[in-house]
């Protein structure tokens, strides 16, 4: 039999859900189209959990910005504890060449309204002990934090549920049907949707649904290699530590890492140390592109636990009980997210490549896609991330 | 330590360590309608700790088939990642033999 | 980076077997394990084997790990001990830890996954109490490091392994209050049982453990009676006095290392639950991944054995160390000591769960031909 839903939403993965989430919380009719068994089984479950804002340059930063202040109360809105937790940020260098750099990220970061401080070696070694010898500067704030990302990602789900969204999981999509300039329905191995609008949330597979419907979707799945420690006692003040290689090369100077003669930083080797409140650490994070195969790779592995030891000596004796490896979203065109409508098919709208980015994202991505479906225009202004960017480029239509 | 061992009785652990009980295992797979133990672990933590699930795996195959209503059988155990043993993040660090 | 012809991982009767054989044919060989001494479990069966004379019967477990050595060093394996294999990655490479500080990365042509089985727990109330511990744990404290664990045990389940396991305590020294065993019936061999009984000691058959109690440790263990469809029979609950129980829940095949190197699984309650499909030559889905032993069904060390040996040979024969008849003969030969070794009531039924898993394989494995074959 036939379903029907005002919006049908591919991915259920944190951005599909908390898709689903706002859209059902403004009344839409909302299914959610899942091709694994649940939610989580992509990028939204192979990731660190970790939000650090004063990595997020503009015209992304007013997104993370705002996505911060809707985890504040996630937790109480969506009635399940999503684990927020206010660790901070500290952005840290273990390069002296890289002193001067630090000082400008300050400066910026001050002019962007985010409350940073520059912090001196000495210092940051006094306020936290587990920092290594070879740190030189280090910059700190406040806004970020960390969360759980199953729990946000099954938080939005359940929510959602709750509010009357539907969910088919094990699904997947086979043929997108269209009358002239609109989408009519989506048939899968479940069965007919037909549907108002079509929402393209599916990650690393976003490109896939893309071309059922002839539109080439720039992004690429980028593979992201982590590696979990057993607990260690709680750091005394950070507990999110970022990798100055972090900001200033690997993870937004694509040239930077293509150009490089450093192996580590050609495999996108910069640290992301996080610690759970529950004192294991998961330590990240690297950049290649695998096509989509998630395994892990030793030779990327070696290198994170080689710096994490640089930036943190005592989890040299700690032990590492798990690695994974996930598939981030990356339009390879600019590295910046697509939250658009497009010209045709027009009740088509597309919520992907929020590359490393998707649980800082979440929330704010959410909100945004379903003022864009349901109310025509959006809090935020999203021109940046429009589809038609990438028109005068080389690709739109497969032909 | 007399209280938590109370607990214990009544609440049965299932996964000794991370301390995850058999009630919140179940709770979790009704609240959330989980069918895979991959879920069952990243909801409650079973599965998370230095073992990796090497004991408490098959108990959360069992308490799942028995909340689901399907056969072992059908299910698939949990995913497993290198390291198969806890090792030593300094080890995993060195370069092939360099200590040699 | 080492390389070799065949690398095996785990160095009980499956991987000792297998290493002698592909040796024996002149491949060049590395054998690792995680233990400080290679035989596997076979060391600590101070029992005889059962069965013909073929299959090392009358002989004692800890006799066989000694000869399947003596042949290891003859054929010149290379043998790494205390080492892990951590894990498995593409290009048939794996990860190693010796002795906890020396990293290597071992590339082999064909590689065996003989990486055994680990005990099933029972999560009764209290099964997290010091003293509860698995069967074959406590038959390691006593047949090899003789500790004793316990003076008063209660053993959970009645099949050979819990048998032998509550007459090799008594052997120790140690005395063993009851056996439990859900089943209406004893599940291992009568000749263990009758060795069981003429000590004295009560099998509680259709019981089950239903808490045990201790402050720190085991003290009390309550057992009730199970109806016919394995429910509790309230105000049957009898109080042991004890101070270690011993779970004999079977055992179900260590899978870690097939699961990572992408091998499809199959399932069979026979072999103890899920393990990695393979073909009759002992090779999973993933090609030159192979396995031998309890991974690929919880059995025993006699067909453990051979199923090295099939590994072994076949390894052999695919590196171009021995002819295509002269492998067959000796697979063959394999293959009928392996058909009587399943023979017998016990033995049929794996007997029957192994032919399912190879002929499983062997329908995904024709699956993926026309599959590919639709592609092109």
């Amino acid at each position: 039999m036939n379903k029907t839903a005002d919006v049908t939403v591919v991915g259920g993965g944190v951005i599909g859900c908390s898709i689903a989430y706002y859209l059902a919380k403004k009344g839409a009719d909302v299914i959610v189209v899942e091709k694994n068994k649940g939610p989580s089984f992509g990028a939204s479950g192979t990731n660190q959990g970790a939000c650090p804002l004063q990595l997020f340059e503009p015209p992304v930063l007013e997104l993370a910005r705002q996505s911060l202040k809707l985890y504040k109360n996630l937790s109480e809105e969506i009635g399940y504890d999503i684990e927020y937790d206010n660790v901070g940020a500290l952005v840290c260098s273990v390069d002296e060449k890289q002193y001067s750099d630090m000082k400008k990220h300050v400066e910026k970061k001050k002019k962007q309204g985010i409350n940073v401080r520059l912090i001196e070696r000495e210092e940051l070694l006094k306020l936290e002990p587990t920092l290594g010898e070879n740190v030189v500067v280090g910059v700190e704030e406040w806004e970020s934090c960390g969360v759980n990302p199953f729990k946000v990602n099954y938080g939005f789900a359940c929510a959602a549920r709750r509010l009357g969204a539907r969910f088919l999981f094990s699904t997947e999509v086979g043929k997108i049907e269209k009358d002239k300039d609109k989408v009519t329905s989506v048939a899968t191995d479940k069965g007919k949707i037909i549907t108002n609008f079509l929402v393209n949330a599916a990650g690393a597979w976003s490109p896939q649904i893309g071309k059922m419907l002839g539109l080439v979707i720039p992004v690429k799945p980028r593979r992201g290699q982590i590696i979990v420690t057993e607990p260690t006692p709680l750091n005394k003040r950070w507990r999110c530590i970022s990798d100055a290689d972090y900001l200033l090369t690997t993870a937004f100077d694509l040239k930077a890492t293509e150009v490089s003669k450093d192996k580590r930083i050609k495999l996108g080797v910069a640290g992301v140390y996080l610690q759970e409140s529950t004192g294991n650490w998961t330590i990240g994070s690297s950049r290649d592109f695998a096509d989509y195969n998630t395994n892990v790779t030793m030779q990327t592995i070696r290198y994170i636990a080689k710096r994490a030891i640089k930036f943190i000596p005592k989890l040299k004796d700690v032990s590492c009980i798990r690695t994974f490896a996930g598939l981030r979203p990356f339009c390879y065109v600019d590295g910046l997210p697509i939250l658009s409508k497009v010209d045709n098919p027009q009740n088509f709208v597309i919520a992907t490549g929020h590359a490393g980015e998707g649980i800082t994202l979440a929330p704010i991505t959410g909100k945004l896609i379903s003022e864009l479906i349901v109310e025509n225009k959006t809090s935020l202004p999203i021109d940046a991330f429009s589809f038609s960017r990438f028109k005068n480029a080389y690709l739109q239509n497969l032909g | 330590m007399e209280r938590k061992l109370q607990e214990r009785k009544v609440n049965n652990i299932v996964c000794r360590c991370e301390e995850v009980t058999e009630q919140e295992i179940r709770d979790a797979i009704r609240k959330f309608n989980l069918t895979t133990v991959d879920e069952v672990k990243r909801l409650t933590r079973a599965g998370m700790g230095l073992c990796q699930g090497r004991t408490c795996g098959s108990l959360m195959e069992k308490i799942l088939s028995e909340e689901i209503n399907k056969k072992v059988s059908e299910l698939l155990p949990l995913k497993k990642r290198p390291p198969v043993r806890p090792i030593k993040i300094k080890l995993l660090a060195k370069k092939e033999r360099e200590s040699e | 980076m080492k390389k070799c012809d065949v690398l095996v991982i785990g160095a009980g009767p499956a991987g000792l077997c297998c290493a002698i054989e592909a040796a024996r044919a002149g491949a060049d060989v590395i054998l690792i394990d995680e233990n400080r001494r290679p035989g596997g479990q076979l060391f600590k069966q101070i029992h005889k084997f059962f069965g013909s004379k073929q299959h090392k019967a009358g002989i004692r477990g800890f006799d066989i790990g000694i000869e399947l050595l003596e042949e290891v060093q003859r054929y010149e394996v290379n043998m790494l001990l205390n080492t892990v294999a951590y894990g498995i990655f593409d290009d048939k490479t794996v990860e190693i830890v010796k002795d906890e500080r020396i990293t290597d990365t071992i590339q082999g042509k064909k590689i065996l996954l003989a990486t055994g089985a680990i005990e099933n727990p029972v999560a009764f109330p209290g099964w997290t109490l010091p003293g509860v511990m698995g069967a074959g744990a406590a038959q390691t404290m006593i047949n090899i490091h003789r500790v004793l664990p316990g003076r008063r045990f209660v053993i959970l389940g009645t099949g050979n392994v819990g048998l032998i396991i509550a007459y090799q305590l008594l052997q120790a020294g140690a005395d063993v209050i009851a056996l439990v065993e859900a089943a209406s019936k004893i599940g291992g061999y009568q000749v263990h049982a009758s060795k069981i009984r003429r000590a004295g000691i009560p099998i509680f058959t259709s019981h089950t453990i239903k808490e045990v109690k201790g402050n720190m440790q085991v003290e009390e263990v309550v057992i009730v009676q199970l109806d016919d469809s394995w429910k509790p029979i309230e105000g049957t609950e009898r109080t042991l006095s004890a101070d270690c129980v011993c779970i004999a829940a079977g055992l179900h095949p260590s899978i870690e290392l097939a699961q990572m190197a992408g091998c499809a699984l199959g399932f069979s309650s026979e072999l103890g639950g899920h393990l990695p499909l393979h073909n009759e030559d002992m090779e999973t889905t993933v090609d030159g991944i192979y396995v031998a032993g309890d991974i690929a069904g919880v059995e025993e060390a006699s067909t453990a054995m051979e199923e090295g040996r099939l590994a072994g040979i076949d390894m052999a024969q695919k590196l171009g160390h021995l002819s295509k008849d002269k492998a067959q003969d000796k697979k063959e030969k394999i293959r009928e000591n392996l058909f009587a070794l399943r023979s017998g009531s016990f033995g049929y039924l794996r007997y029957k769960a192994k032919l399912n898993i190879i002929q499983t394989m062997e329908a995904i494995k024709k699956n993926q031909e026309k599959k590919q074959w639709s592609y092109k």
